[in-house]
């Protein structure tokens, strides 16, 4: 998915994170975070933020996250919608995130 | 699966504080709320945040119930979209109007359960009747599929439609009561009744809620925690009515064994329907003691 501008999503309520994306030259993904929790889950939280990226087809961006106690759900919501907005999505594809594409491959391909 | 929807706890779909844990309170169903409690700009992010939360976290025994925008708004159909591949038990539709309303989302949400590899018809739907039109046409709607598993009244958006006021006494929302209850009856789905909007008048909702148990209705929507237990002590066969129930039976199976054709107990005549009841009673309470 491309990135076309600045998307943000997400709150700094209890529970919640701010992800805040903007492209950026070059094919990484540069993630910075602040937490109330980093001592204990800054790297988990990069984690999700990344994996998320990952399984869009994102890079070339830099993150920026606000945490307050996120669960892995929410981290991943919040970066789904802060990548849709940036890249300007009108309708998501949600087959793209149950795998829907790759099973229909699979049983083409045992056909 | 036979549920029981003594309490149906509405959660804002954009609150992930709200959204982690609300089945700890041991409502009967949660409804994740795509509609109302979201602002438009926030529709995505709502969407995203509950479709993520069914596929990650367990609830336990507790009904998942989400309520999408309606099909006509610029919204409906990609909650649909997103909600039901993350398999929840139920969809609430608002403002149905129509047995058509519930054939299209029955008809879309038969296309994304085969899409996404799930059980057709694994989705069901509680329709929410909202409007004049849609409580004229609630015998319709209920009976409009075998997906549909509910009927629920909405009395907000129906008391604006009507041009009424709410008052504590709901005399105002009687007909559409009555309309929604025999509907559900003739159906045989669950009728659902609306939600008490004061939280602070205990009475008031003690008294709402009595009167609505009394009128034959399954459950109550509600808004906060506090509201459940109140609910669920009054839709809960207590131990004296459970007790009546289980001599009642043990009366109609005396009888039948002994081949009389009257049953009587304590001086009184028990007809088939006293045993009927006698036995949804006793159902009930096995239902209630097994969610424990």
């Amino acid at each position: 998915m491309q990135i076309k501008c600045v998307g943000e999503s997400g709150t700094t309520a209890s529970g919640d994170i701010l992800i805040k994306i903007e492209p950026c030259e070059g094919e990484d993904i540069d993630v910075e975070i602040y937490s109330t929790v980093g001592k204990q889950f800054s790297r988990q939280i990069k984690t999700a933020i990344i994996n998320t990226l990952q399984e869009l087809n994102v890079s070339g961006i830099r993150v920026l996250a606000k945490d307050n106690g996120a669960l892995d759900y929410a981290i991943k919501a919040r970066t789904q919608t802060a990548v849709c907005r940036a890249g300007k999505v009108l309708s998501f594809d949600w087959g793209v995130l149950s795998d829907e594409q790759n099973k229909e491959n699979d049983a083409v391909c045992s056909r | 699966m036979n549920r029981i929807r003594r309490t149906m706890l509405f959660v804002p779909g954009n609150n992930p504080s709200m959204i982690n844990d609300p089945h700890i309170y041991k409502p009967d169903s949660i409804i994740f709320d795509l509609e109302d409690s979201v602002s438009l700009k926030e529709k995505d992010a709502a969407r995203f945040l509950v479709y993520n939360a069914l596929k990650s976290i367990d609830y336990g025994q507790t009904e998942r119930v989400v309520r999408i925008n309606a099909l006509n708004t610029p919204y409906g159909r990609e909650d649909l979209e997103a909600i039901v591949r993350a398999a929840p038990d139920a969809i609430r539709l608002p403002k149905a109007e129509s047995a058509d309303d519930l054939c299209t989302a029955d008809q879309i949400i038969s296309e994304i359960e085969s899409k996404a590899g799930l059980a057709e018809g694994s989705v069901k739907l509680i329709a929410a009747i909202e409007t004049a039109l849609g409580v004229i046409n609630a015998y319709k709607i209920a009976s409009a599929g075998q997906r549909v598993t509910a009927v629920a009244l909405g009395a907000e958006d129906f008391i604006t439609d009507m041009k009424s006021e709410r008052t504590n006494s709901g005399f105002e929302l009687h007909v559409a009561r009555i309309q929604i209850l025999m509907a559900a009856r003739a159906a045989k789905i669950d009728a659902l009744d609306t939600v008490f909007s004061d939280v602070a008048d205990e009475d008031g909702f003690k008294q709402e809620v009595m009167y609505i148990k009394k009128l034959g209705f399954d459950g109550k929507s509600v808004i906060h925690p506090r509201q459940i237990e109140m609910v669920h002590s009054i839709f809960t066969p207590t131990v004296e009515e459970v007790s009546y129930a289980k001599r009642v039976i043990e009366a109609a199976v005396e009888a039948e064994t002994s081949g009389s054709g009257v049953i009587a107990l304590d001086g009184k005549m028990i007809d088939k329907p006293i045993v009927e009841r006698a036995y949804r009673v006793i159902g009930l309470a096995k239902e209630v003691r097994a969610l424990a």
